[in-house]
């Protein structure tokens, strides 16, 4: 009996799983040529993805053990074969294609091709790097710097590439997040449990995504059913932080197809009283940030019905959160709160109709929130509450012949909103239109696989006068390892109805007369490398710099009677990113660098725009052994100056560095994994915003236990693995 | 081969002069505050926005020191005062005053108030200041060599006080007198403190709304800037600081005049955004250059003028005048000089950014 257990007990880290990656290339039968833009899912799940123009793809987070990859593309034959995804490793899979020369049943391309330059995070990465929400899940990422206003639980914004937080546009599934007031999202509503995976596409994007697409795309997508399967989850840390959670899915046949089902709960909970370093000025010492509590909830349900190309997928989403609002430490407010509610719900269907390949969402979300201030530090008491309604349709079609694929769509939405905050006679809605066409041209010369994506996009907004039409044009040449991408394109971004009509007060006014912001050229280059052997490691790198001027950015300033309000600047706007990752035997390192130039372009002012950092960096790396992980991250953002036009009185830079151990554990049909991590491992002192500090060093203990269906019984792959 | 000895003993006597030259951006920095060879005179000009102070010699204006206050952005500064080498700076909405070495180009402490927003200053006396706290309506002394940085000795005055003056051992407190929703109540009032035990010794109302700002005339008289409500004219109350009499509100000044000072020889430098700056005779109590011909530099070749938030003039006469900027509008901000005789627009200096208040001494 002893031995049984000591049996099982050393047995448990051997048979810890952790998800491996499969990687291929996708050719044609016969010419050997690469197939560009093949879809590639793993049969019974979710896990899907579209082949680059080399033909290469890349899965991650694929549960270990015997799987089907069913490849289609458009003018070939369907085909499914087997791979062995081994525990944490990456398997790698050659497939051919036969040419399929009769016209075609529609391609069924569920997920849209991700932009060149995008970057994606998935489902498995998201749940193992211990974030609690889509502002965790975003902080390392190239020329993204995420604006959390404290420690957890608290407000977090982006910028991408020095952009404003309503210069990028935030989609969940499909649908704007972006506050309808404020035009900008707060991420630290976006509880990374329901993510499935999360792609940042930056850039000026407003010809396919519409307007606040101007500096980048966030798009987030909620989990989908897997099948059967029962998770929960809990952790504890500093300053109060408790976090509880559970999820559970199911699959069953059924006359109409197969039919799936998820539902999930997430709870969240913080004090957020960490202790700080007072600046000098303000006396010096140490203090403890006050009402900066936050408890959050979350609810989550999908369920998804598909048939062949065919698929049909419900989700409904609710979240709220209560927290403080701490203030800036010059000026707290101990009694300061903000409530906000998120609910909504969205319906997609996508199938073959006609001969073309459609896809069809919708969505209805209500926003409400409620900021409050009893006694305020400065002005009078205040209670102000804001309420969003919105609904929209996009519908989209798309066909092809040969090397060229058309795709075309259009959207509408409607928002409603109420909010004490606008001044009397501000709009209280607003609708928008948008069609949009992309096209797409593949071919080869002179050894390269060559993809050209050509489209535009054309907005209305009842308020704004007249049109947006926003045009891009992509293109990316690959050859073995290597791919070439460029583009050239246009988006804008709408001013934000605060801006425009909030109440007026003492010394801040709001502007009516705001014109769009505008990027009218961007141009974008880079160089991407792949899969590319040193020694025993695989290096994957890549370099973009891109130059993209802002007209009219909504910034604010004072005027000549010292009333603050937003105003339109010229902003000259350029940079680079770098990242690099290398896979190792047992272990991972990466590190990312990023400059981004966000200059007035006016004799009045000069510099850099404040609060842009013009360098941020990151680095980290992973180790495995005997069923621990150990993680090491580390982010840098450079010093950013806080007053516009003025060198002077900069925000100092910081690192912050995080570590932590994790141990994979599976006891019969249960697994799951442990995690410690310790946040900001050298205690530095750091603040993205004046008076707004980041906490000190902190811990976590997280737990985290699945029921899954056990892997099929191994046999032998009809394809071989090998490794090129 | 080796250098001879004269040529090496050269070397040595020029590595010596360059270490010495090396020091010498120290005494530099000590010397700063004397002047230019020929103009002793310092510019001293708050750069509200950029959160500073920036000294500039008049006889060599690209010379220039700043001193900046931290970076954030509760630090909203609009005045200062000055006394020896020493500047006090209230920080604004950061409740704190900024005790700065004006030689050394540092600042050496910050006194805090526990809320509010701090705006006049003015020093008691070489080590003491008073300091106005524009939400909380009181008036807070520190001293400069105090054990803590609290400001707790205070006292009530009346409401929105924004600016302090101090002549023959009275501190004089102006304030604007305004509600919560910064309407005026009524006239402003002006309370007389004594400085050193903060006892009010009374107080005498402006002749006008909203004064927040006063100076002393070179008579002993105060000064006091009504602005109104930007719409109609804005008047100057004289106020006798030792019987605390109203000796005459003048009217027909620019409306929205916003700062007031006065030079040695009794002239007032009335200025305001809409306008820019009328000079006044607090002898003769008659305009030297009135509203119809105001000091300002003009937007465009079109016309148009930019306004001011504070002039100040040099032992000559010349005119210094601080215009914030318009961004929107593409027009930085600058320092306009404008000639002693003939007030004819002379020259114009950076300014950095957010310019508030400006002030010419010699130290």
């Amino acid at each position: 009996m002893a031995l049984a257990a000591c049996a099982v007990l050393r047995a448990a880290p051997a048979s810890a799983q952790y998800p491996a990656e499969v990687r291929g290339r996708v050719t044609e039968a016969g010419s050997g040529a690469a197939v560009a833009g093949a879809r590639v899912e793993v049969v019974g799940g979710s896990l899907a993805t579209v082949t680059a123009p080399d033909g290469g793809f890349a899965l991650r987070g694929v549960l270990p053990g015997r799987r089907e990859l069913r490849v289609t593309a458009f003018a070939h034959r369907e085909r499914t074969v087997a791979v062995e995804a081994e525990n944490g490793r990456t398997a790698w899979v050659a497939i051919t294609l036969q040419p399929r020369v009769l016209a075609l049943d529609p391609l069924a391309v569920r997920a849209e091709r991700a932009a060149p330059g995008a970057t994606t995070i998935g489902r498995a990465e998201i749940e193992a790097s211990g974030a609690a929400d889509v502002a965790d899940v975003l902080r390392a990422v190239p020329g993204v710097t995420v604006t959390r206003e404290g420690g957890p639980g608290a407000p977090a914004r982006i910028s991408i590439r020095g952009s404003s937080a309503d210069q990028v546009l935030v989609l969940l599934d499909g649908a704007e997040v972006n506050n309808a007031l404020t035009g900008d999202a707060d991420l630290s509503t976006l509880p990374a449990g329901v993510v499935e995976r999360v792609t940042v596409i930056p850039g000026a994007q407003s010809a396919r995504y519409g307007g606040r697409a101007l500096a980048g795309v966030v798009s987030v997508e909620t989990r989908r059913p897997r099948g059967a399967e029962l998770g929960v989850q809990g952790a504890m840390g500093s300053w109060g932080a408790r976090s509880a959670g559970g999820s559970l899915g199911g699959a069953a046949p059924t006359r109409l197809g197969d039919a799936t089902a998820l539902a999930s709960a997430e709870w969240r909970s913080a004090r957020g009283d960490f202790r700080f370093e007072v600046p000098a000025f303000r006396g010096g010492g140490t203090a403890v940030r006050a009402n900066g509590d936050a408890e959050s909830l979350s609810l989550f349900a999908a369920a998804g019905l598909a048939r062949g190309a065919r698929e049909l997928r419900a989700r409904a989403e609710a979240f709220a959160v209560e927290r403080g609002m701490p203030g800036p430490i010059g000026q707290p407010s101990p009694d300061a709160r903000q409530e906000q509610h998120r609910i909504a719900a969205g319906l997609s269907a996508r199938g073959p109709l006609l001969g073309l390949a459609w896809a069809m969402d919708a969505d209805v979300q209500r926003q409400a929130a409620g900021y409050a201030d009893p006694d305020p530090p400065l002005g009078s008491p205040y209670e102000d509450d804001v309420r969003a309604t919105a609904a929209g349709i996009a519908l989209s079609a798309s066909g092809g012949a040969g090397a060229i694929t058309l795709t075309g769509g259009g959207e509408l939405r409607g928002v409603r909103f109420r909010s004490t905050m606008l001044a009397p006679g501000a709009p209280d809605g607003q609708t928008l239109g948008a069609a949009w066409l992309q096209g797409r041209w593949s071919g080869a010369a002179g050894g390269w696989a060559l993809d050209v994506t050509p489209g535009a996009r054309a907005d209305w907004n009842t308020l704004l006068r007249g049109a947006a039409l926003s045009p891009r044009v992509a293109s990316v040449a690959a050859r073995g390892r290597v791919a070439l991408r460029g583009a050239v394109g246009g988006a804008f971004s709408p001013p934000s109805l605060a801006d425009q009509f909030f109440h007026e007060g003492v010394l801040v006014r709001p502007n009516p007369a705001l014109r769009p912001e505008r990027v009218r050229l961007e141009v974008e280059g880079g160089i991407d490398l792949r899969d590319v052997p040193l020694g025993r490691a695989v290096l994957e790198a890549g370099f973009t710099a891109f130059r993209a001027d802002v007209d009219d950015m909504i910034l604010w300033f004072p005027d000549h009677q010292f009333v603050w309000s937003p105003q339109n600047f010229d902003v000259r706007r350029a940079g680079w990113e770098a990242a690099a990752r290398a896979r190792l035997p047992g272990g991972e390192l990466g590190g990312s660098v990023s400059h981004a130039a966000v200059e007035y372009d006016s004799p009045a002012l000069s510099g850099q725009v404040a609060y842009r950092p013009r360098w941020t960096a990151a680095a980290q790396g992973s180790a495995r052994a005997a069923g621990f992980g150990v993680e090491l991250r580390a982010r840098w953002v450079g010093e950013r100056r806080s007053a516009a036009g003025s060198e002077l009185n900069l925000l100092p830079a910081h690192w912050l560095a995080d570590a932590a151990l994790t141990r994979g554990f599976r006891a019969g049909a249960w697994g799951g994994d442990a995690r410690l991590e310790v946040q900001n491992l050298a205690d530095a002192s750091a603040a993205m915003l004046v008076d707004y500090p980041y906490p000190g060093r902190g811990w976590s203990l997280g737990l985290r236990l699945r029921r899954e269906p056990r892997a099929p019984a191994v046999r032998r792959a009809d394809t071989p693995n090998k490794e090129p | 081969m080796d250098k001879p000895y004269p040529l090496r003993a050269a070397a040595v006597l020029a590595a010596l002069a360059l270490a010495a030259c090396e020091k010498e951006p120290t005494t530099s920095e000590d010397r700063f505050l004397d002047g230019a060879r020929g103009n002793a005179e310092i510019g001293i000009v708050l750069n509200s926005l950029e959160r500073s102070l920036t000294l500039f010699q008049l006889g060599d204006p690209d010379e220039r020191r700043e001193i900046a206050f931290g970076a954030s952005s509760s630090v909203t500064p609009v005045s200062f005062s000055i006394r020896g080498e020493r500047a006090a700076v209230p920080l604004g909405n950061a409740a704190s005053v900024a005790l700065v070495d004006l030689r050394a180009q540092r600042i050496d402490r910050f006194f805090v108030m526990p809320q509010g927003n701090a705006t006049g200053s003015a020093f008691a006396d070489d080590t003491t200041v008073l300091a106005a706290n524009f939400l909380d309506d009181y008036v807070g002394r520190f001293t400069a060599g105090q054990a803590g940085e609290a400001i707790t000795q205070t006292v009530q005055v009346a409401p929105a006080p924004a600016d302090i003056e101090v002549a023959n051992g009275r501190a004089l407190v102006i304030s604007a007198n305004l509600n919560e929703s910064y309407v005026p109540i009524g006239n402003g009032i002006v309370t007389a403190l004594d400085p050193r035990t903060l006892a009010v010794l009374g107080t005498v109302q402006t002749g006008g709304t909203n004064p927040n700002v006063g100076a002393m005339g070179p008579d002993g008289l105060l000064y006091v800037l009504n602005t109104g409500d930007y719409v109609g004219p804005s008047s100057v109350t004289i106020i006798d600081p030792q019987t605390l009499q109203a000796v005459q509100t003048v009217g027909g000044f620019p409306a929205g005049a916003g700062s007031i000072t006065i030079d040695g020889r009794g002239m007032a430098y009335v200025s305001g955004y809409g306008f820019g700056t009328v000079v006044w005779n607090t002898a003769t109590r008659t305009f030297v250059r009135g509203p119809q011909a105001a000091l300002c530099a003009p937007v465009g070749p079109g016309g148009g003028c930019r306004g001011a938030y504070e002039a100040a003039a040099d032992e000559d006469g010349n005119v210094y005048q601080v215009f914030f900027g318009a961004p929107a509008q593409n027009l930085p901000p600058r320092i306009f000089i404008y000639d002693a005789d003939t007030f004819a627009l002379a020259d114009s200096l950076n300014a950095g950014q957010g310019p508030t208040a400006i002030d010419i001494r010699e130290f």
